[in-house]
């Protein structure tokens, strides 16, 4: 259920913009005329928002020039919202800004708030960020309106990690192009001549439109490209002016929204793909940002089944699940050693997989693989690349490089690898398999074991935390939406994730301050579904913008957040560690300065409290988790949020 | 019954004898003891060295490690020259500890510390 929403009414105005969703154009036909001969007749109007202010009569005590002076009866925003909703985009998430009044109103008013319904904000960062977790769990994008000038500096982090994440999200930025129209020195403040340029260098596409049909369109392309992989966050301009004048009796049409076909490997490249990994003795798969859906992970299994070829999970999305033989993912060093074939999948780091340098006074370089080795690379990072931000990591090598989205050209892949493998080489291959069940049964075994060591300590264990988070979930539909590499990935060591929402993958970027909103954006879309949103939350992550949990509050998402609190920015401290040691100094303390909240600790239990939600906590033992956990899921099951502060170990 | 006076002597030698013992084990049992919390001494303050030294950073509070940060180094088999001579030149990432920074003495409690973790 959502907060504000009201029951709109069946009127005129509700039967015009139905039509408007359906995607019909809404421009005006010509009138049929009494008295004229049949076959120049033509058909009736279609009713518009535009007929509607024409036949509305001035209000009361006022002319019809006094009425003009006064009133808008028809504001382009309101056609903004029309377009919003033919598109299906249901939420817009915003910090408010009088650069958007005019949108902001329409939403509330015209669109009765509700498809889209506005999600208050408390910074327009949590409103990226929340809009980059919404896209990867419900699978389409959401809305964000913000200024285009001191709106899009606040939220210029989460525009960077929904890019380097490849993650869709619409941004309207309002602004004041036309200097004359500029109501005072805040407006001026608020003003640019090129509002998107401040985040160009990691959106994917941007527009200035400077018309109302202008904007339509650009709404609808940009859509269209933020959706199309490499799929990323698209800015486009709402000028005060095209939002607040009147539109007149012509409504500019909407364009019908046309998607891409996302783009599939040469036939031949992949024909070629398919002979190495039939032909190779020990191949293995690399998946990062592969499965945008679950048919992503079920093909990949499909293909690994084929191959008798374990997987390596890089996390960048939920590719493949862990309770599948063939998911040896804690096994890679071991794996990427022996292999004479290796596919890397959707790659953010191929480079960083296969070879490693090590952070030492002199870096050294060492490749993990065999010096044979038969590299091959498919995803679409090969046709979508910016200079400036260095994301896209070190060039590697590679022996066949396939530019296509990797999920999309799966089936074809599998299809020649069955076409490329005679029966003998079945039967071959096929004997690979008990070694392979082997493996991961021991693997899994040793993880299980190494999670014994300190389950008992205080601070309480990363392991701990985790499998008393894992007992309450267990047999639930459950869905954690936050990175685990902090947690030293157990979840993805010792719970059970064989389903693509299990898991969305991390911030993209490493920009701190993801999480907590990307979680409450991703419990919004699964809200819809019935699944309960699991968020291990790290504290330095959450005291960027931890009003997100006030928005998470007033708009009843239900989210379990736990925290990792281990009261330090923690990589930065074994960081300066690193140098102290490297120069001989200040290793007995020191190293804290700068990177640890402490003296005095903060209270994260209470500040979720004072933003409305259900906490609990400081636990310092380990035998209070259980308790606290079942409380903190009780209120998550009647649709509220609730938060758990843990302290917890650094790693 | 009458007690020679050499079967005197031998009884009061073995009192002595048998005091001398009773005095030797309570010797022995406080000695026992005052290692013990000794022991337990020297590896609460070989907990706070390892804390104080940056330890704990990588390997965690109890030396059982991280996925990203270090290795578990606990519970150790390790003699403490070699857990010196890994800390004075580590091999892989693991940044080395000089003498300037770690002393030979407090490097010996950590050792101590972590060989207490059970």
């Amino acid at each position: 259920m959502s907060s504000g929403t009201k029951q709109r009414r069946l009127n005129r105005r509700a039967f015009v913009k139905g039509a408007a969703a359906a995607g019909t154009a809404a421009g005006l036909a010509p009138q049929t005329v009494v008295g004229q001969d049949d076959a120049a007749a033509t058909s009736a109007a279609q009713p518009s928002s535009g007929t509607e202010a024409m036949e509305r009569e001035a209000p009361a005590g006022y002319s019809k020039d006094q009425a003009a002076y006064y009133f808008v009866q028809q504001a382009g925003s309101d056609r903004m919202v029309d377009a919003l909703r033919q598109l299906g985009i249901d939420y817009v998430a915003a910090n408010p800004g009088s650069s958007f009044r005019g949108l902001q109103e329409s939403i509330i008013n015209y669109g009765g708030n509700s498809k889209p319904e506005l999600l208050t904000c408390l910074h327009e960062e949590s409103s990226v960020a929340m809009g980059h977790g919404y896209a990867k769990a419900a699978g389409k994008p959401i809305a964000v309106a913000c200024h285009g000038t001191v709106g899009l500096q606040h939220a210029a982090m989460a525009v960077y990690n929904a890019w380097c994440d490849r993650a869709p999200v619409i941004i309207i930025a309002g602004n004041h192009l036309d200097a004359t129209h500029r109501t005072g020195r805040v407006i001026w403040a608020h003003s640019v001549q090129d509002a998107a340029v401040l985040v160009r260098d990691f959106s994917k596409w941007d527009d200035n439109p400077v018309s109302l049909p202008h904007f339509l369109e650009s709404l609808v392309r940009g859509y269209k490209i933020a959706t199309t992989p490499p799929m990323g966050p698209v800015v486009i301009v709402a000028d005060h002016d095209v939002q607040e004048q009147e539109v007149g009796p012509q409504q500019p049409k909407i364009p019908a929204l046309s998607p891409t076909v996302p783009p599939r490997g040469d036939d031949a490249a992949v024909r070629e793909a398919a002979r190495l990994l039939v032909a190779a003795e020990n191949p293995v798969l690399i998946a990062d940002r592969m499965a945008n859906t679950p048919a992503g992970m079920s093909r990949l299994v499909e293909l690994a089944e084929m191959l008798q070829a374990p997987v390596v999970d890089r996390g960048g999305r939920m590719n493949f699940p862990n309770d599948h033989y063939l998911n040896q993912t804690s096994l890679n060093r071991r794996l990427i050693a022996n292999a004479d074939v290796i596919l890397g999948m959707e790659m953010t780091d191929f480079w960083g997989a296969v070879n490693r340098l090590r952070d030492l006074v002199h870096d050294q370089e060492v490749s993990l693989t065999k010096p044979d080795v038969k590299l091959i690379s498919l995803g679409v990072g090969d046709l979508y690349l910016k200079s400036n931000y260095q994301n896209f990591s070190r060039y590697l090598p590679v022996d066949l490089s396939i530019a296509g989205d990797a999920e999309t050209t799966l089936p074809a892949l599998i299809e020649d690898v069955r076409l490329a493998m005679p029966n003998r080489r079945r039967r071959q291959i096929a004997e690979r398999e008990p070694a392979l069940r082997q493996a991961y049964s021991e693997m899994r075994a040793r993880s299980r074991q190494e999670a014994t060591y300190a389950w008992n300590a205080s601070p309480i264990s990363t392991a701990r935390l985790c499998m008393e988070i894992w007992e309450r979930i267990k047999d639930r539909d459950w869905s954690l939406v936050s990175e685990t590499i902090f947690q030293s990935q157990w979840p993805q060591r010792l719970w059970t994730m064989n389903k693509h929402h299990r898991f969305i993958g991390g911030s993209g970027g490493f920009g701190v301050g993801y999480g907590a909103p990307a979680a409450v954006g991703a419990a919004l879309a699964n809200r819809e579904k019935g699944i309960l949103t699991v968020n291990i939350q790290s504290d330095g992550d959450m005291l960027y913008a931890p009003g997100v949990f006030w928005t998470a509050a007033h708009h009843k998402i239900p989210l379990l957040s736990v925290m990792h609190n281990n009261r330090a920015y923690h990589q930065e401290v074994m960081h300066i560690q690193r140098m102290g040691l490297r120069r001989q100094r200040g290793v007995d303390g020191p190293a804290k300065i700068g990177n640890t909240f402490e003296d005095p600790l903060i209270d994260f239990a209470a500040m979720a409290k004072s933003m409305g939600i259900w906490s609990s906590g400081p636990i310092e033992t380990p035998g209070e988790l259980a308790p606290a956990l079942r409380r903190a899921l009780d209120v998550v099951e009647q649709g509220e949020p609730a938060l758990v502060d843990v302290i917890c170990q650094p790693r | 019954m009458i007690v020679t006076a050499s079967q005197r002597r031998f009884g009061d030698t073995n009192i002595v004898l048998l005091a001398g013992l009773l005095i030797f084990a309570g010797m022995a049992a406080v000695a026992t003891a005052v290692r013990a919390d000794e022991s337990k001494n020297s590896a609460r303050e070989g907990r706070d060295l390892y804390i104080e030294y940056g330890c704990y950073a990588c390997h965690g509070y109890e030396g059982q490690g991280g996925l990203i940060s270090g290795p578990r180094i606990a519970p150790t088999a390790l003699p403490l020259d070699a857990f010196s001579e890994i800390l004075r030149r580590p091999y892989g990432v693991m940044p080395a500890y000089s003498p300037n920074v770690l002393s030979d003495e407090i490097l010996k409690g950590i050792h101590e510390y972590l060989q207490s973790i059970e």
